[in-house]
């Protein structure tokens, strides 16, 4: 090859190892750094689904639920949550918002990150309520979609009866 | 060329070789990157979702794309203006104008209605055909450059650009 254009060649394969090793570098060092890899169509929609507010996958939830790193929120009507929920989580229906929020409020402000969950695939009350908590200034919340439906799909497992306050 | 005769001719070429002009395009088109940079970088969340909406990468490479070519706009276009490395980063810079505008030319074409995700990551950013225009201008300026630099520097070896430091010393 000729001179100038091995140089040239040289210099644009050093620009790319300079950029490359910023980027990446940068993003690690970053806060708020993304993932090197995302699903982004999955992403997107489960933040459809959430209406608009934080949105976490099943895999996140598990690993949360895991480590323990979040109160779990049930926002089905008391009846479903006796049948089965996410072990530990607390039943906050949605239609019962107003009465129910003030027994729960201390634990609600003490948990560092909420997960609020319902039936699943279409159900709403998940956001609903995701969206009433942050009225009243509750934001470290998260929406599950995929919600108990998933939840068992994957076979986590269930807790039945009165488990956790809030009735 | 319409201005005809030998004379004319002349004029031209003493004016695309005259290094000034040479340092104005390098000033400019590395500005214009390092200027295209920066909100890109700031978000990169936003900027990746500019990305994934162009649908033209597969979804494992959206973020590593997102990640690295802001910074080699930001370094390409620091170097360009610095006359560090000039026909490296002339290179670069051509090839990513090409890439750029064969993204959005292929996008306008399918009638993908898109945020540019050019100089903002912010959705009010359209692609139509201005943008193209627009790109196309940089990219008949990065083309002097390559020209100025490559071709030109092969076959003269002159010095361009005095004002700043040239890799065309030797």
């Amino acid at each position: 090859m000729r001179g100038p254009v091995k140089r040239s060649l040289l210099q644009a394969l050093g620009i790319i190892l300079i950029s490359l090793a910023l980027g990446l570098g940068v993003n690690g060092f970053r806060a708020d750094g993304i993932p090197l890899v995302e699903r982004w169509s999955e992403k997107l929609a489960q933040k459809q689904q959430a209406g608009g507010f934080p949105a976490v996958s099943l895999t996140e939830t598990v690993a949360a639920f895991t480590r323990g790193e979040a109160l779990f929120l049930d926002a089905r009507d008391p009846d479903f949550y006796k049948l089965g929920h996410i072990p530990g989580a607390v039943n906050l229906p949605v239609r019962e918002f107003e009465r129910v929020l003030p027994e729960l409020r201390g634990r609600l402000d003490a948990a560092p990150w909420l997960i609020v969950y319902c039936d699943g695939g279409s159900c709403e009350a998940s956001v609903e309520l995701t969206e009433r908590l942050f009225l009243v200034g509750i934001d470290r919340v998260s929406v599950f979609p995929g919600g108990l439906q998933q939840w068992k799909g994957s076979g986590q497992a269930i807790e039945q009866g009165e488990g956790t306050m809030g009735q | 060329m319409t201005m005809g005769g030998a004379n004319g001719r002349s004029h031209v070429i003493a004016l695309l070789t005259h290094p000034t002009l040479a340092l104005a395009a390098r000033v400019v088109l590395g500005c214009v990157f390092i200027v295209a940079s920066l909100d890109k970088i700031i978000h990169p969340e936003l900027f990746a979702r500019a990305v994934y909406n162009y649908q033209v990468l597969p979804e494992a490479a959206v973020n590593f794309v997102a990640l690295w070519i802001p910074w080699l706009e930001l370094v390409g276009g620091v170097f360009l203006l610095l006359g560090f490395w000039i026909p490296g980063s002339v290179l670069l810079l051509t090839v990513l104008l090409l890439v750029f505008l064969g993204a959005l030319g292929f996008n306008l074409a399918r009638g993908l209605d898109v945020a540019c995700g050019c100089f903002s990551t912010t959705s009010k950013d359209p692609v139509t055909a201005l943008t193209l225009l627009r790109d196309s201008l940089f990219l008949v300026v990065a083309l002097y450059l390559f020209w100025f630099h490559q071709v030109r520097g092969m076959e003269a070896r002159v010095s361009p650009g005095r004002l700043f430091r040239s890799r065309h010393e030797s």
